[in-house]
């Protein structure tokens, strides 16, 4: 019957389907199905076709051991029919609630299925499908609503089949029907019997059944343990299912009772209720990440803890749960809640500690959800409006607290705040709090010291303000912000530099078009003109500091620009700015304050320094010196110690270039305008060491004058000098007259030791025995060997031996005599020993024989000490002297009278001694008369006393003598003798313009002076020419001893010239007959040289 | 450059120029030329620096004559002001007038060295007398215009004074000097 209903039904179904194209000729409207209707139509369709197919396959397989399986294949798919009406009847019947769709075509297939079941079980009950086909037909009771007949079904299959599979299906399903009922208990004993079974499919689903019933039961505490074993036992489940030993085809196929049921994450989300219930709010995060097995299930179970806290007001949980769900949630509604669940949360907590990221959070809601294509533009703007009043109170509200802390929390927090400020910056570009916010930062950034950025923030709030006085507040305090970014040299970039420059620039200029008074005035305009100089404008700097200074007067501001102005010329090198500047602002009138004007001076005084320094500098290095620029500092300082200083840094740089004439001048121009300066005496000492290199002695010995003239404590030392130099030159009387006043000049020994020692040589050589004794007796006291000697042999010389003999002996004793003074000491006690022996009683006494013969041999002693001495007269002298000494004593011996009362053969022996001694006496004067002689070649000696001892004769005089030089006449030289000066200036060691600037003089009549250039001629390595020229000078002098002597030296050197002028000296002394040794002595190759 | 330098020397003067890299000349006089050389650059420099500041006056003198809102009773003032940037000038093209004159001195003296290591080699003969004379002239006219530097240097110290004199009074007499402040902004380098 119920296939003849389906048949017509279909019929009527296909008919009503096919409508139009049954036949009717009018073309009429027609509904057209939707493409679901359709589909599902289609199944219909199919599930029929495969109905009547199993139906023929059962009819004719009937016997078979397959036959069970047919039958159920065939009510199953009754069953499927079913469900396709019954979608079929939803689509059609949208409007319907679901309880109320009657599709009876659903009752009858499913009676049919039933039916079906009931048979096959009747006929195969040891069916292996038979646990399935009680399954199916308690589910289809179910449906029906036969609900006794439905647990029956699976009480059936629980209790008749305890290993199938299904069983555990079943129990579910009896247990949902118990909970359904409300009959806790027994839904609980179905839900147990699969707990207590091995670990199964419907394990977990059974735990998180039992969770609802301990719910139901009031238990949160058991909930959550079951809802916490229903995750575990699925995660079980799923581990087995991945393991080896699955048996992977009994499962297959098995159908899922309530496999709608996520069980992990319906779990999680339903113990949000019993969670709020049982457990810490500030453990739910960790929680819910241990038992989420992903993240949507972790989103989902979050939110329904949401809520449960919303709705309990339970802040603390309802604030992290809902961070967490803006961290992780996918971007929907839902998030907005979350976002005021937040909101309302840290406002109710006062909870800003994380402001920033909270209000990150809320704005990533907002725009994510805003980034969706299907909002409304209103309903966009509303929920930014909303939006932003919650970051807008957040952030006001943490700057608030901010304010109470200090310290290092206080820092923490304003960076908070400032990142939450910016994020509402960002977010909400045209909020009309906008000016606010950005004032609010500035605040925030100035605590944390951010100052460009705050400057820049300021700068940006300006531009949004109408209101003038508000603007230039905020302009100002982007100035001031700025300013101190600055400050902060070490923290800054070159990009924050320029910037900040820049802006605190507009920003100060804004502000003085608005017009500023006071203070504000002053800073501002400081702080521009400082930025300048900052950025290393220093013209600029220099004219706006001083407006500054000049406008603000005894302020800090014009102190501080005062001394970046001097600082601006330091920086860029200009003294002379520098030294204007400061001498401007030490006028009176100027805005330094009293302190200031104390530095500004030492300023000014280094400045003056370093502008010479510079000046010298420069004129110094260079061949060619100009040293009018250092001329004109010295007249612009004039009168001061910088201008001295001029001076001498001038005379300075010509000494180095070796300008002799700008050295003169500048040395005249310094003693004429600093009379009183320490340098002076240096300057002219200085000046005569020149003139002399120059060979101009009488200006050196000026000079030396004048450096005595500044310098009392030093007079003797240069007067001295000048003596020396004059004694060089022959002028003997003008050298007396130096020493004189340099021996006057000063009181103390120490200081006069160089001018006695000197005088004495002097007197020695030009005066008389009793002018020296004279002379240099009222310095005797003073201890002098040079002095002392010399006024023994004065005394010798006077006839007074014994008066000489304690000199000569003073002289000995003093430690550090020189040579010269040794040698006359030796001398003069030798001559005190000869005139002893002079003296000496008649020969008659043996005695008295024996103490001549004694003393005979210690005056002998003491004339060789002498010789040893190597002085150059007195070496000579003494072997003269010796000679004569003992020729004396051979004429006083020859006449001895033997005593009388000897017998012959004492006078015998007494005669053959004195005989021999006479001899050997004899023997000693030919020696010293050839030791004397010899002289003449081996030392170039040729003077009165070489002459005698050429002759034979002994020197018969006390003393040696000494030839006075010509008289000196001073001549002036042409021009080109002053090249030649330059340059032996420069190089003391040119031989050359040695050579010709001493042979103009010689030439000019002045051959003191070429001697002297001849001689440091040959000092600088000149050869037998130059030695010829000394000899030439010396000869034109008069001083014939000298001139024998660089002859004798040039010609040994192969001078030609040398050796002839030698063979004249020679002849003019009546020596020709040692010319003839000239020949064999001087080879003499190098023709060439000035003859006499 | 230095070859640009060494062929002004072979046409102004009749000194043929010598190259730093000639084998021929010893190296210590070779290097006197490359020195001599990096002088005339720098004198060249110095000029073109000279050159640049006093445009940028220029500039900026004519962008305040041309500044036209100058308050009530501060004419004086501003004459004043004039007085100072005309003196700054007149500084300012003195020293550029120098430093084109130091670059006459430089090359003078390089056509000195170079003539002097010729002659010094046997590579030519001159006569160097006329050549250091002219070099003496180039750097008396150096000299005489460093004076009239220094003395223009005092003259603007005078006005420089004055104008701080009258500014300071003008601004303790309570005059807005305000824009004074702000016309000190000179034209960018």
């Amino acid at each position: 019957m119920h296939r003849v209903i389906y048949l017509v039904v279909g019929g009527l179904l296909a008919v009503l389907a096919l409508g139009p194209v049954a036949g009717c000729s009018t073309p009429s409207f027609e509904a057209q199905d939707t493409a679901e209707v359709e589909s599902l139509r289609l199944r219909i369709a199919q599930v029929r076709n495969a109905v009547d197919e199993t139906r023929e396959t059962i009819a004719w397989s009937q016997g078979a051991e397959y036959l069970p399986e047919l039958y159920m294949r065939l009510a199953e798919l009754l069953s499927e029919e079913a469900r396709y009406h019954y979608q079929l009847a939803r689509l059609r019947e949208s409007g319907e609630a679901q309880a109320d769709l009657y599709v009876p075509e659903v009752r009858l297939l499913k009676n049919d299925a039933i039916d079906i079941y009931q048979t096959t079980l009747r006929r195969f009950p040891d069916s292996a499908e038979a646990p399935r086909m009680l399954f199916n037909m308690g589910h289809e009771h179910r449906e029906l609503g036969n609900y006794d007949e439905m647990r029956t079904a699976m009480q059936r299959l629980v209790a008749e089949y305890p290993d199938s599979l299904l069983r555990h299906q079943a129990l579910i399903v009896l247990g949902d029907y118990e909970f359904d009922q409300h009959e806790m208990s027994e839904a609980a004993h179905y839900y147990e019997q699969i707990i207590d079974d091995e670990l199964n499919s419907a394990s977990g689903l059974a735990q998180y059944k039992m969770a609802w019933v301990a719910i139901n039961d009031g238990d949160c505490e058991q909930a959550l343990d079951f809802f916490e074993s229903a995750m575990g036992a699925m995660a079980d489940w799923e581990e087995y299912l991945a393991g080896d030993e699955v048996n992977l085809a009994a499962l297959e196929g098995l159908p899922g009772v309530d496999q709608s049921i996520d069980v992990e994450r319906n779990s999680l989300v339903d113990l949000g209720y019993c969670y709020s219930q049982e457990r810490q709010p500030e453990d739910a995060i960790a929680y819910y990440r241990e038992w989420a097995n992903n993240r949507p299930t972790y989103v989902a179970g979050l939110h329904r803890l949401a809520r449960r806290y919303r709705l309990h007001d339970e802040f603390e949980g309802a604030r992290d749960v809902s961070r967490e769900l803006l961290n992780y949630g996918h971007a929907d509604f839902d998030r907005l809640e979350d976002a005021r669940t937040l909101f309302t949360s840290l406002n109710e907590l006062g909870d800003y500690d994380s402001v920033a990221s909270d209000v990150e959070l809320i704005n990533r809601a907002l725009t994510n959800y805003h980034g969706q294509i299907s909002i409304e533009e209103s309903e966009a703007v509303g929920l930014f409006e909303e939006f932003e009043v919650y970051v807008r109170s957040l952030s006001t509200e943490a700057q608030e607290k901010m304010n109470q802390a200090s310290g290092e929390e206080e820092q923490r927090q304003a960076a908070e705040v400032a990142r939450a400020y910016r994020a509402h910056l960002d977010t909400y570009p045209d909020s009309e709090e906008r000016v606010s916010i950005l004032l609010n930062l500035v605040e925030v950034l100035e605590v944390e010291d951010r100052n460009f950025e705050a400057g820049q923030r300021g700068m940006e709030a300006a531009t949004l303000i109408d209101d003038d006085e508000e603007r230039a507040d905020a302009l100002y305090d982007a100035v001031v912000n700025f300013q101190t970014s600055l400050e902060r040299e070490a923290d800054r970039g070159q990009f924050e530099s320029v910037t900040a420059r820049t802006s605190l620039r507009a920003a100060g200029e804004q502000l003085l078009e608005l017009g500023l008074e006071g203070d504000r005035r002053k800073r501002v305009k400081f702080a521009i003109a400082e930025s300048h100089f900052d950025a290393g404008e220093y013209d600029e700097a220099i004219d706006k500091l001083g407006l500054v200074a000049y406008q603000f007067p005894d302020t800090d501001q014009s102190e501080e620009a005062i001394r970046l102005v001097l600082d601006s010329y330091l920086t860029i090198t200009d003294f002379d700015g520098l030294i204007a500047a400061s001498q401007r602002f030490l006028q009176s009138g100027s805005p330094a304050s009293s302190s200031l004007r104390t530095d500004i001076e030492e300023i000014l005084e280094v400045a003056e320094q370093q502008r010479l320094d510079a000046l010298t500098l420069a004129a110094a290095g260079d061949d060619d010196v100009d040293l009018t620029p250092l001329q004109d500092f010295a007249e612009v300082h004039a009168g001061t110690e910088t201008g001295e200083n001029a001076l001498l840094n001038a005379f300075v740089a010509a000494r180095s270039s070796g300008d002799t004439a700008q050295m003169y001048e500048m040395a005249d121009e310094l003693a004429a305008s600093y009379p009183d300066s320490d340098e002076l005496s240096g300057i002219f000492s200085s000046l005569a060491q020149t003139a002399v290199r120059r060979f101009e002695y009488d200006r050196g010995v000026e000079f030396l004058e004048r450096a005595g003239d500044y310098d009392p404590e030093q007079r003797t030392r240069f007067l001295t000098a000048a003596g020396e130099l004059k004694q060089e030159l022959g002028e003997y009387d003008e050298a007396r007259r130096y020493y004189h006043e340099a021996l006057n000049a000063s009181e103390t020994p120490e200081a006069r030791a160089q001018a006695l020692g000197s005088y004495a040589q002097l007197l020695e050589q030009s005066a008389s025995p009793q002018q020296v004794f004279r002379e240099l007796v009222r310095y005797e006291d003073e201890g002098q060997p040079e002095v002392l000697v010399r006024l023994g042999l004065a005394q010798l010389a006077e006839g007074n031996p014994d008066e000489a003999a304690g000199y000569f002996q003073q002289v000995l004793g003093i430690a550090g005599a020189s040579s010269e003074a040794e040698a006359r000491a030796h001398y003069g006690l030798a001559e005190v020993m000869l005139a002893t022996l002079q003296r000496f009683p008649e020969l008659e006494d043996f005695t008295v024989i024996q103490d001549y013969i004694t003393l005979i041999d210690v005056t002998q002693q003491n004339y060789l000490n002498a010789a040893r001495q190597r002085s150059q007269r007195y070496t000579t002298v003494a072997f003269a002297r010796l000679a004569y000494a003992m020729q004396h004593v051979v004429g006083e011996l020859s006449r001895v009278s033997l005593p009388a009362d000897l017998d012959s053969q004492q006078r015998e022996q007494l005669q053959g001694a004195i005989d021999d001694r006479i001899q050997r006496i004899e023997a000693t004067v030919d020696e010293a008369l050839e030791a004397c002689s010899t002289r003449l070649w081996s030392s170039h000696i040729f003077d009165d006393v070489v002459q005698q001892c050429l002759q034979g004769q002994p020197w018969d005089a006390t003393l040696a003598t000494y030839a006075s030089p010509g008289s000196r006449r001073s001549i002036e030289l042409g021009e080109g003798a002053e090249q030649l000066r330059e340059r032996v200036a420069r190089n003391p060691d040119d031989v050359d313009a040695l050579r010709t600037l001493g042979t103009q003089l010689l030439d000019g009549g002045d051959p003191h002076l070429a001697r002297l250039a001849f001689q440091q001629a040959v000092s600088a390595g000149g050869g037998s020419e130059e030695m010829n020229l000394v000899g030439v000078a010396s000869y034109e002098m008069g001083d014939l001893r000298r001139a024998f002597e660089a002859f004798s030296r040039s010609a040994d050197a192969g001078n030609q010239a040398g050796k002839r002028n030698l063979g004249r000296i020679l002849r003019e002394n009546g020596q020709s007959d040692l010319v003839e040794e000239l020949a064999e002595r001087y080879s003499a190759e190098r023709e060439g040289g000035r003859e006499l | 450059m230095l070859s640009c330098i060494a062929l002004l020397l072979g046409c102004s003067s009749g000194v043929d120029p010598i190259s730093i890299h000639d084998p021929s000349v010893p190296t210590a006089d070779r290097r006197l030329i490359a020195d001599g050389q990096d002088r005339v650059a720098v004198a060249r420099a110095q000029y073109d620096e000279a050159s640049a500041e006093l445009v940028r006056m220029e500039q900026w003198h004519r962008q305040i004559n041309r500044h036209s809102t100058w308050p009530d009773g501060t004419s004086a003032l501003v004459t004043t002001l004039h007085q100072l940037l005309d003196a700054r000038t007149d500084l300012l093209e003195l020293q550029a007038e120098r430093a084109a004159i130091e670059i006459d001195v430089a090359e003078a003296e390089l056509e000195l060295l170079v003539a002097r290591v010729a002659v010094r080699n046997d590579r030519a003969v001159y006569d160097l007398e006329d050549i250091r004379d002219a070099v003496d002239d180039e750097k008396e006219e150096a000299r005489q215009l460093d004076r009239e530097i220094m003395q223009q240097m005092e003259r603007l110290d005078q006005v420089t004074q004055q104008w701080w004199n009258d500014y300071s009074s003008f601004a303790r007499g309570g005059g807005d000097v305000t824009p004074f402040y702000v016309v000190f902004d000179r034209p960018r380098r």
